[in-house]
């Protein structure tokens, strides 16, 4: 139950004449404390439902699209239904909310339209009902709650590649590079001594007669290299704006890039430092549709990128992939990661992400400093999150 | 704005019944009824100060100055005048009896018009400004309903206003539903 001012001044007044009417024995001024309190006692009662609810299920980020729901209500009294939209949704065109005095029976239609400004699932089936009586004095708010919810997804920046040409690449993004495991394809690599769980059928028995050792055929494996991006979900990470931080930025490159080598026929793997979370590198499009649901549900954590790079050391020497790091160095400092990977002979490659600092000039140039150092000693690209980051795609693989 | 007006009405209409209850009152025979007529000016005043023009102690105020007619009809005083009486100030005694039992007689109409109209100011102003003449208007409605139950319910006679009470009400009910439909 909600009181309003209104109301407490009017049981004021309601005491102020009982109390003087009983001291100056008066029946008048008795009967006239009545009038407050009946003016409190009119009711304001409603019954309301949404009779129809139309929402998109899935959506980009910064996409817009319409919601719409048809309120039926009865009774009597000040009518007010909100929709209650996530904050970080944007309503760009129409009302959220209906208001309305309701005499019986009424029917409302809320049709808006939002942009969802950040990556997520959202429940939007929330409605918030106000009813307060004729006289606005007193009234009640209550949920009306439906089962919907709208998955927002990160935006994916597509690049499409010219040409393939061989060369010395001036970056580690493999092109034709070949996998390190697979199903074995028809390609004939070399013949190395047996170990423990190589099939039979690869033995080379003449081979193995002549050195006097178990040899085995190796084939060329079938898929080209892995790739696993290290997605740094730390809490410095959130630094900015809600809807345009480090994070948010990282989360778009990561996906971005994913789709790229998926496209391309490479197995994909993703880790959310600071989640803890591992998706084994894979192919196709459910690999990427995998990706995609830990991005948009990553939340800031705690975890050091050393910690989670020993943490899937052993995968990492068994697939040989090239890492891409997505990171601000100043806060993760990378260069164990790099020092560790390189005597791992696994190429690195981290993105640096850079925003605008606020602050006195004098911090601002001692930050720039720290940064500039931390950032000296890794093999990185330097990006701005403000920028497009399809510009840093197309830098990235080209 | 809208509420500022609705307000200062309600008021205005106050402080005439106020003064038409000190006239009528022992009140009156103290303070010279041209001197009452500066009560109107309290409202716009506080209109002015971009305050409520019918707040709480103007109401105060109106209720302290309409009593003296309501004390009139009051045990409390015949008491103390008894008491006096009994304890010798015969002359003090006789004089407090003359002044109010000459004033004496029912005046709930008035108190319940002062009360009703600081009960729609507070409610006015307290509403937002585009819904004003929406809750002015029902709480009018209401109020009238109120005073008619009340009156009705202290077997005060109406005998000389019927015909204008039912055109009031009907109206007021016409415009209300009229009002709240729209």
């Amino acid at each position: 139950m909600r009181v309003r001012k209104p109301a407490l001044i009017l049981l004021k007044t309601f005491l102020i004449l009982l109390i003087w009417g009983l001291i100056s024995t008066s029946a008048e001024f008795v009967l006239a404390s009545f009038l407050p309190l009946i003016m409190l006692a009119v009711p304001g009662l409603a019954s309301v439902r949404i009779s129809e609810f139309r929402c998109v299920n899935e959506v980009y980020v910064g996409e817009v699209f319409e919601v719409y729901a048809r309120v039926s209500a009865w009774g009597f009294g000040f009518l007010r239904v909100e929709h209650e939209v996530p904050k970080h949704f944007e309503v760009v065109e129409g009302s959220k909310a209906v208001s309305s005095f309701l005499i019986g029976r009424g029917v409302f239609v809320l049709r808006y339209r939002v942009r969802p400004m950040r990556r997520g699932t959202f429940d939007v089936g929330g409605f918030r009902v106000h009813v307060l009586q004729p006289m606005l004095l007193h009234g009640y708010e209550r949920w009306l709650k439906l089962d919907a919810t709208v998955t927002v997804r990160q935006r994916l920046i597509r690049v499409t590649r010219v040409e393939e040409v061989r060369g010395v690449a001036r970056s580690p993004v493999p092109g034709v590079d070949v996998s390190r495991i697979g199903v074995p394809g028809t390609d004939f690599r070399e013949i190395r001594e047996y170990v423990y769980g190589d099939p039979m059928k690869f033995v080379n028995w003449k081979a193995s007669a002549r050195v006097g050792k178990l040899m085995v055929n190796q084939y060329e494996v079938e898929g080209k290299k892995a790739v696993i991006i290290f997605l740094d979900a730390n809490e410095y990470m959130t630094y900015g704006k809600a809807v345009r931080n480090y994070l948010e930025c990282a989360i778009e490159i990561a996906n971005s890039l994913s789709y790229y080598f998926i496209a391309r026929g490479h197995k994909v793997g993703l880790y959310v430092v600071g989640m803890r979370k591992f998706v084994y590198p894979d192919v196709g499009k459910r690999q990427f549709r995998r990706i995609g649901d830990v991005l948009t549900s990553v939340e800031p954590g705690n975890e050091s990128i050393i910690e989670a790079f020993q943490g899937i050391r052993k995968m990492i020497l068994v697939y040989r992939p090239l890492l891409i790091i997505v990171t601000r160095p100043e806060y993760s400092r990378p260069i164990r990661v790099l020092l560790e990977a390189e005597k791992m002979g696994v190429r690195v490659m981290v993105i640096a992400l850079k925003g605008r600092v606020e602050g006195d000039e004098f911090a601002v140039r001692i930050f720039e400093m720290i940064r500039r150092r931390a950032v000296r000693g890794v093999r990185a690209i330097e990006w701005d999150i403000e920028r497009p980051v399809n510009v840093l795609i197309s830098k990235v693989v080209l | 704005m809208r509420r500022t007006v609705l307000c200062l009405l309600t008021a205005e209409v106050s402080a005439a019944v106020t003064v038409e209850v000190i006239s009528r009152s022992p009140l009156s025979l103290f303070i010279p009824v041209q001197y009452l007529y500066l009560i109107f000016l309290a409202p716009p005043i506080l209109a002015l100060l971009k305050r409520n023009p019918y707040d709480i102690s103007l109401f105060t105020a109106f209720l302290i100055l309409s009593s003296f007619k309501a004390i009139a009809n009051s045990k409390i005083i015949y008491s103390i005048s008894n008491a006096l009486y009994y304890l010798g100030f015969k002359g003090i005694s006789e004089r407090i009896a003359l002044l109010f039992s000459a004033y004496r007689g029912a005046d709930l109409l008035e108190i319940l018009i002062i009360t009703a109209t600081f009960v729609i100011a507070q409610i006015v102003w307290h509403s937002d400004e585009k819904n004003s003449i929406r809750v002015f208007l029902t709480s009018t409605t209401f109020a009238f309903a109120s005073i008619l139950a009340l009156l009705e319910l202290s077997n005060v006679s109406l005998s000389g206003y019927p015909i204008l009470l039912g055109i009031a009400g009907v109206i007021l009910v016409v415009l209300a539903i009229y009002l709240l439909l729209s």
